[in-house]
């Protein structure tokens, strides 16, 4: 049943996640900026370190505590009022009836 | 299992074509009970994999080409049944490379279900990081270490199943 390779594989397994982990670790850089967009354009830039109120017409972003979130939404499915507050690279908050995109860079 | 009855294997009977059908109609019933067990808020695509376990035990028996073409079919009707086209790039990406990688190793004679499957679920994640890296840019690689732990898991357990079902096989002559 259970053999000798499998035992290494195990091993091998262990090793590389604990390595990406590591990785992932190293590569996430605290600097972030942050980037709003309303229809296709750039509404606001700056940084996420620094606590920030954006009125939009129809939307309100706020940054806080070194996370962003959509605060207030004209639109219908609150799917952007109901995401979770974003803090790391590469994620984003996208209103679409709106066409408003938080995004982290 | 010998070279020799591997031989054996390589005609397509109607038996066996009809084993590769009922195979491929229990993965859909897999795939629809892992449709209701929601992992995603761990992160986006992990899965138990409970249809890769049917493809491992054809790599398991030798029969390869069933393996591949019970895989194929799968992939492509529960991309149809259970979500969207869209995800049939991942997902054939995914289960293509595992196939390989489990058809591979399956030649070992040092290898169990268990270091198979976790092989072949390692495989599976990093073709399907790879192919949404392509699709979707560098953000996904943030997910590779929770979706490659949760490969190990789900790769483990679904190898250690294989191999208990493996074993009763054995005392069974038909399959």
């Amino acid at each position: 049943m259970f053999k000798k390779g499998d035992k290494l594989v195990i091993i091998f397994c262990a090793f590389f996640i604990v390595l990406s982990f590591v990785l992932l670790f190293f590569l996430k850089s605290p600097g972030k900026t942050i980037v709003v967009t309303k229809d296709n354009k750039q509404v606001y830039k700056g940084q996420l370190s620094s606590d920030k109120k954006i009125n939009l017409d129809k939307n309100t972003v706020v940054i806080k505590d070194g996370a962003v979130f959509m605060e207030y939404s004209s639109c219908k499915n609150q799917i952007c009022v109901k995401h979770k507050r974003i803090s790391e690279k590469g994620e984003s908050i996208i209103c679409l009836p709106n066409k408003v995109i938080i995004e982290i860079k | 299992m010998s070279a020799k009855q591997g031989d054996n294997r390589n005609k397509i009977t109607p038996k066996r074509l009809s084993l590769w059908g009922m195979l491929c109609c229990l993965c859909l019933i897999f795939s629809f009970l892992e449709a209701q067990i929601p992992l995603d808020f761990i992160a986006p695509g992990i899965k138990l994999g409970l249809s890769n376990s049917v493809a491992l035990i054809l790599v398991m028996t030798g029969d390869i080409k069933g393996a591949f073409a019970v895989n194929i079919a799968r992939i492509f009707l529960s991309a149809l049944l259970f979500s969207s086209p869209f995800s049939l790039v991942f997902s054939l990406s995914g289960g293509m490379c595992s196939l390989v990688v489990s058809a591979v190793c399956s030649r070992s004679r040092h290898l169990s279900g268990v270091g198979i499957s976790m092989l072949s679920a390692f495989a599976h994640n990093i073709a399907q990081t790879a192919a949404a890296f392509l699709v979707l840019g560098i953000s996904v690689l943030y997910y590779l270490p929770l979706l490659l732990l949760s490969a190990a898991i789900s790769g483990g357990v679904i190898g250690i199943i294989c191999n208990i079902i493996f074993e009763k096989m054995k005392t069974t002559k038909e399959i």
